[in-house]
């Protein structure tokens, strides 16, 4: 893996921590990356419908699985915006609770990029 | 060993899993407390790891649920969720918790708390296995009913009592009360090594039989001796050990096998010696009818000092109603009718002074051949 691919990937994930977390087995470090890409791209669909229809208790707990998962993924930015979800969520404000949605996605298509452009996400050397 | 992974986020539910599985457990998932609940019904699972936010039923809920049902082992169950402070890792251990997990957590310090749990649980299959060892020893004299389970109850009740004194809260700690709980069913298991005609015989012992019965005392001890000198380590092993060796000491250093006296008699034998005299006259066996509780009691003052090591019949008379209770709740198990006792109000020392003491109660009075 380059050194700028790395770079662009180390932005978005801890993968030293990933790997580890992993038990040092690089297809369960893939396998859980994959998992969590595919699974957050769902969650955030639901958080969406769930702030549409003005539900912040549904989108705290949504908040909070999404940040369990990351947490996991050890995606640090993603884990960081779904606590900030999280807790505007808990104190009941809306507009709070908009801008921290805003701020999760902007790291959701921060995070995809930078997992697209890297082909072998956690073939790490 | 079964685990079952209660997650309700499918990815934090597959790194749990896919790690218990590299740690060699057999593992089941479920997404919410209530689907939880249904799957640990079945008796499956003596460890589990929950997330404490879910839908349906939160993971402190499921501990309490699973904590107020009666079950035939022991589950283990760990908490997992994000560290908020203080007061949700009390919350949760609160609600029955055995052990709290803050994420994300590295599967290092999953694996180490899980040898923790490991190590728990084999506790109760060794607190199992040891009494299922005594009660092997008891039945082949079944005639002395529940006597095991009366007498660890009893030993407790008064090693509890005897750790709120200063002069023994030193050498009473909790952990002496669990193992004095654990091992004294063991005190006769010297037992085996009576013949049949002997351990059960209906009527007295000649001085000959007596001695071959006596010699369950070091039987026992020398068995336990054993066992303790391959694994010096096991605290429960050496207490065992004593209380089969010297539950037939007395105070004065009048009993068997060795005569020891006084505090030279291990403080678990001197306790045992008690609530097992105790035991036997209060119950009915095939050489003699039962005592009442008053008429046992006035046995065992009569014996302080004696037989008994008077602080220990200071405990006794001090938790008597206690033992009284545990007796009838036994008795009730078994459905022996009730002793006649008043004691809770009684004149006690009145009461103590109209009976005399006998030594020896336990077994019938040796005769001469």
């Amino acid at each position: 893996m380059s050194q700028t691919k790395a770079e662009r990937l180390s932005s978005v994930v801890d993968y030293d921590q990933l790997v580890s977390r992993c038990l040092n087995k690089l297809d369960f470090a893939e396998r859980m990356l994959t998992l969590f890409q595919s699974h957050c791209g769902e969650e955030l669909a639901v958080l969406e419908r769930a702030l549409a229809e003005d539900n912040l208790e549904s989108v705290r707990l949504i908040a909070h699985r999404l940040g369990g998962a990351a947490a996991n993924a050890a995606a640090f930015g993603l884990q960081s915006c779904a606590g900030h979800l999280r807790l505007a969520a808990s104190s009941g404000s809306r507009e709070q609770t908009e801008k921290s949605l805003v701020e999760l996605q902007q790291e959701w298509r921060r995070f995809n990029a930078a997992i697209a452009e890297e082909s072998h996400p956690v073939e790490l050397t | 060993m079964r685990a079952l992974v209660v997650e309700d986020d499918c990815v934090s539910s597959h790194f749990l899993a896919d790690s218990l599985t590299c740690f060699g457990f057999d593992v089941t998932t479920a997404s919410n407390g209530r689907e939880a609940l249904e799957l640990v019904r079945t008796g499956e699972f003596r460890v589990v790891i929950s997330d404490w936010e879910m839908p349906e039923m939160c993971g402190d809920e499921l501990c309490r649920q699973i904590r107020s049902r009666k079950w035939s082992s022991y589950i283990y169950i760990m908490l997992v969720t994000y560290f908020d402070g203080i007061d949700r890792v009390v919350e949760g251990l609160r609600a029955g918790a055995d052990d709290f997990l803050s994420k994300p957590y590295h599967p290092d310090e999953l694996r180490s708390r899980l040898r923790v749990a490991e190590r728990i649980l084999a506790l109760e299959s060794r607190d199992v296995l040891l009494f299922a060892m005594a009660k092997l020893t008891e039945s082949r004299d079944v005639d002395t009913g529940m006597h095991l389970d009366r007498m660890r109850e009893y030993c407790r009740m008064l090693a509890v009592e005897l750790s709120t004194w200063d002069k023994y809260r030193n050498e009473i700690d909790g952990e002496f009360i669990q193992l004095l709980y654990l091992t004294s069913p063991l005190h006769d298991i010297g037992k085996v090594g009576i013949p049949d005609a002997i351990l059960l015989k209906p009527g007295p012992l000649t001085r000959e039989e007596f001695e071959i019965m006596k010699r369950h005392t070091t039987i026992g001890g020398e068995t336990l001796r054993a066992v303790t000198l391959a694994h010096p380590e096991a605290r429960y092993l050496s207490m065992a050990r004593d209380i089969a060796l010297t539950h037939h000491e007395r105070f004065d250093g009048s009993g068997y096998p060795l005569g020891m006296s006084g505090t030279d008699i291990p403080l678990c034998g001197r306790i045992t010696a008690l609530a097992d005299v105790y035991d036997a006259l209060t119950t009915r066996r095939v050489y003699k009818d039962k005592m009442s509780h008053e008429e046992a009691r006035a046995v065992i003052m009569a014996g302080s000092g004696s037989h008994f090591d008077p602080d220990i019949v200071q405990a006794f008379l001090r938790r008597e109603a206690d033992m009284i209770s545990v007796g009838r709740t036994l008795d009730k198990a078994l459905g022996v009718p009730p002793l006649d006792v008043a004691v809770a109000n009684a004149d006690l020392p009145g009461a103590a002074r109209a009976f005399s003491y006998s030594p020896l109660p336990i077994y019938p009075t040796p005769t001469a051949t």
